[in-house]
């Protein structure tokens, strides 16, 4: 057994001083197994998603737990979970992923404000923070509260209620959980009566960066309807639109991932031992590319971390 | 592998070069799976070009390099494939 692995992973005489999984053909054969694993994953995760899907623990009962925790800790009040700005933030998850775009405007043009005033909810002041790739809710949170212009939605005594959507599908290329976040206060926040000439016209943000708080220019003044939703009433949002209950058998995302870096680290290792017992025996060998393969898996490598963890918008 | 950089150096500063770019490329595309992906698929190829100027101007060039390198790039592009969960 000894001399197998020896054969298989250590440069000697019986592989011709190369591990033996360096051999062209042995990698040719790992590469067509990595390909059918992709396949079969793939496969999988359409036919038996119970078995083998994308779990994530993001809930909006979380989501608002958290963000209030964070803005009672800077002695800000609660949000309230609001039901038209929980319908905005679905319209907008909704469309990012049917025109496949991560940003707060869309490809034709639609701001953040539109989702929120198709929803009904008539605002003073209102907000997005947009996240993707992350697998808790804390995360989420955690991510926004590190970038100083999503944190200045999350903590702006402007706000006075709040919606949340979250959704699986493919963005951009990527099996991912989309989290949309928007912050509102009602046009008539306090009893106040605000005259549309008193309501300044603010430019649509820019697609970069998170929005800021804007101030709407309500063309119908007076009274609006705004459908609270307390903490407690959360449950009552339809399964499946405010949350994903998403708990397969095996997370498809750690897996992949866990190939994906296991297979990475074997090859980095490998063309490691390699490459010091050629030099400490003094094999002489004609190419020797070891070290150049070693940058090029450990770029993958790192390009892989870069891809795979959660970004916020 | 020193001693081949001294005496490759200008090889090798474009070498560090194209993995340094494409690095930076990627982080700059964040939040966009394709371009990111595209990147990635990209400075594989450039590596695998390198490789073959360098080899050629060391007269090396040789079949086993080229599927060599051929290999080890598609190695690379198969498990990065995995984190785009493709």
């Amino acid at each position: 057994m000894r001399h197998f692995f020896r054969h298989l992973f250590i440069p000697h005489e019986s592989n011709k001083h190369r591990a033996r999984v360096l051999h062209h053909d042995s990698m040719f054969v790992i590469i067509a197994f990595l390909f059918a694993g992709l396949i079969v994953i793939q496969g999988a995760q359409r036919e038996y998603p119970a078995v083998l899907g994308d779990a994530t623990s993001i809930n909006t009962q979380d989501l608002l737990k958290d963000t209030n925790l964070q803005r009672e800790a800077n002695g800000l009040p609660p949000l309230a979970l609001n039901s038209e700005l929980t319908k905005a933030a679905q319209m907008k998850a909704k469309d990012m992923f049917a025109k496949d775009y991560w940003a707060h405007v869309s490809p034709d043009g639609t701001t953040p404000w539109v989702w929120i005033r198709d929803a009904g909810y008539s605002y003073l002041y209102a907000g997005e923070n947009l996240a993707r790739g992350f697998n808790t809710s804390d995360d989420v949170v955690t991510a926004w509260m590190n970038s100083p212009e999503h944190r200045a939605n999350m903590l702006s005594p402007n706000y006075t209620d709040i919606g949340f959507a979250v959704e699986s599908g493919t963005l951009t290329g990527t099996q991912t959980t989309l989290v949309v976040q928007e912050f509102g206060s009602p046009y008539n926040s306090n009893g106040t009566v605000v005259s549309s000439s008193s309501v300044s016209i603010t430019p649509a943000p820019q697609p970069s960066g998170t929005v800021a708080a804007a101030t709407q220019p309500n063309t119908t003044p007076g009274p609006n309807v705004v459908g609270n939703i307390q903490v407690g009433q959360q449950q009552s949002a339809p399964a499946g639109q405010s949350a994903v209950p998403n708990k397969p058998l095996v997370d498809a995302t750690t897996l992949e991932r866990n190939i994906s870096y296991g297979f990475l680290a074997f090859f980095l290792i490998i063309l490691g031992v390699d490459a010091i017992v050629v030099e400490r025996k003094n094999i002489v060998r004609v190419f020797s590319h070891n070290v150049d393969h070693m940058l090029f898996l450990l770029f993958i490598l790192l390009a892989g971390i870069l891809v795979a963890r959660g970004v916020i918008l | 592998m020193i001693d081949n950089i001294h005496k490759h150096f200008w090889h090798y500063i474009v070498y560090f070069l194209i993995f340094g770019t494409g690095l930076l490329a990627v982080l700059f595309a964040t939040g966009k799976s394709d371009l990111q992906a595209t990147l990635i698929v990209m400075t594989g190829f450039a590596y695998f070009l390198w490789a073959m100027v360098h080899h050629y101007v060391n007269h090396e060039l040789h079949p086993r390099v080229v599927v060599e390198y051929i290999l080890v790039v598609v190695l690379g592009s198969v498990l990065i494939l995995f984190l785009f969960g493709v």
